[in-house]
């Protein structure tokens, strides 16, 4: 175990073999030198032989936005560095990659019911921080499949690897492609640059996500014609997952509508982790000087058309670290 | 506006819950567990139910805001698990606290901790509460060490140690 290069506190350890050269990227298991605990350490190698073509600029964003992107469903980010040499290096709470996580989950859990449990807490989880990108912060993720999703020791499953985040700009329509070609929609396979410049912003991880849930339930898409084939999906989740995969972007089904889907969100797991777990309708409040609003219940509709919120938490703090949190009991009236 | 407190995390959904809504979800933990994964019930469950006991725990509440025994229900059943949970025998674990707690209450005599933990008494809620938390707590950090050298990455639940 050596030291990670640009002087960062920690050892960085042995890559994790299934996430190596992942578009540049490779996962390392890294400890604090401080405490001794566990970390991951995401370590991008300008000089791989795996990359088509300039991609420093999509993993200088990667590191830029998992500094300051905040979400219980997105991963932790402890600190960060771009080195000299054009190594750069996230330092996250301790992840590992989703398929290997199936794998000894699935290996695991010999109860059927139970292993589903755990995919559909995974899944909610995923939904959340994705209808976040979409449509609180109104960025895309771009870059979605499970080479972006993470498993902590807990069994929540978090999103990372922001390398095209972002506005639908010129930078992320020459560099789309870098997606998995399986995860690639109709669209971007063909490299239609007028339609993903004029297609809504969610429909470009609505795709992702529909491919992403037929890897879960049924294996790797190797070829389009595997994804018509919903034999293996559940079917509470069988019509959401073909709006999701709707040839044309305008009618794919917006992620947050999977946030009401009973599937999801009518199950017991899920319910009694999202209680012990980070706020529901934690948001961002002001992007400058981040300023969390946490609201403990869904807010009431008045019938003069205003909102209710009646407890509520503001978390105040800077990036990268949220610093103070200031639990407080409001009562807060918007009008709509 | 009340400022309540301050510190450097987010704070967690059921922090800002009421005291109702806390019971009501204790009291149907314990029937859930059955369906929830190893790993949810020991990184996920098993803290909260741990930390919400070893904070408060002398008024007979729990830093929670609902009294101790709705908690410990759950967490016996956590106890159950025994070797699936953390994979050696858990009885070991109650014969070494039996040891401790024989050293520290001299009066009070204890065969086996389970099956007095099923008979609470309000007087002795504290007692127990301190107890079963150390019990949770040093199989948990325990655990964690032994996982730190064998997996330094993988923290997650493997099958056999």
């Amino acid at each position: 175990m050596g030291n990670t290069p640009g002087g960062l506190p920690y050892h960085l350890g042995e890559p994790v073999s299934s996430y190596t050269d992942i578009q540049g990227w490779s996962l390392h298991a890294g400890t604090s030198k401080a405490d001794k605990s566990p970390v991951s350490i995401f370590k991008y190698n300008p000089k791989s032989t795996n990359l088509n073509g300039n991609t420093t600029a999509s993993a200088q964003n990667a590191l830029k936005l998992a500094k300051t992107m905040k979400h219980p469903n997105v991963v932790r980010c402890l600190d960060g560095i771009e080195t000299p040499a054009g190594e750069i290096l996230i330092i996250t709470e301790p992840v590992v990659p989703l398929l290997d996580w199936l794998t000894t989950t699935r290996a695991v859990e010999t109860n059927q019911d139970t292993f589903a449990n755990a995919v559909t807490l995974g899944l909610a989880g995923v939904v959340r921080a994705l209808s976040f990108l979409n449509n609180d912060v109104s960025i895309c993720h771009g870059l979605f499949s499970h080479h972006a999703v993470f498993v902590t020791s807990g069994g929540d499953w978090k999103v990372s690897r922001f390398d095209l985040a972002g506005k639908v700009d010129a930078g992320f329509l020459d560099r789309h492609q870098l997606l998995n070609r399986s995860y690639q929609s109709p669209e971007r396979s063909s490299n239609d640059r007028a339609v993903l410049r004029n297609m809504p912003l969610h429909a470009i991880d609505a795709w992702s996500l529909g491919v992403l849930i037929r890897t879960v339930y049924g294996g790797e898409v190797v070829r389009t014609e595997d994804l018509q084939n919903t034999s293996k999906i559940p079917k509470g989740l069988t019509q959401a997952y073909q709006k999701l995969l709707k040839g044309t972007p305008e009618k794919r089904l917006n992620i947050n509508r999977l946030l009401s889907l009973k599937h999801l969100q009518d199950n017991a797991l899920v319910k009694s982790m999202f209680f012990l777990g980070k706020p529901l309708n934690c948001c961002v409040v002001c992007a400058r000087f981040p300023l969390y609003l946490a609201l403990s219940k869904e807010p009431q509709k008045k019938k003069d058309g205003s909102t209710f919120f009646t407890v509520a938490m503001v978390v105040l703090g800077t990036c990268p670290n949220v610093c103070f949190f200031f639990p407080a009991v409001v009562l807060c009236q918007m009008k709509s | 506006m009340f400022l309540l407190s301050c510190g450097r995390i987010v704070p967690d959904e059921i922090m800002i819950r009421t005291p109702e809504e806390k019971f009501y979800f204790f009291q149907s933990l314990t029937d859930q567990l059955d369906h929830f994964p190893l790993h949810v019930c020991k990184y996920r469950v098993l803290p909260a139910l741990t930390s919400s006991l070893s904070l408060g725990a002398t008024s007979g509440e729990t830093s929670m805001g609902v009294a101790g025994p709705i908690v410990l229900v759950p967490l016996l059943k956590l106890g159950k698990l025994g070797n699936a949970l953390f994979g050696w025998p858990h009885v070991q674990h109650v014969q070494h606290v039996q040891h401790v707690q024989h050293t520290q209450h001299t009066q009070h005599t204890t065969h086996n901790t389970l099956t007095h933990t099923t008979h609470l008494h309000h007087t002795h809620t504290h007692r127990w509460t301190t107890s079963l938390t150390f019990i949770f707590s040093s199989v948990a950090r325990d655990h964690v060490e032994r996982r730190r050298v064998h997996h330094p990455h993988y923290t997650g639940r493997v099958k056999n140690v």
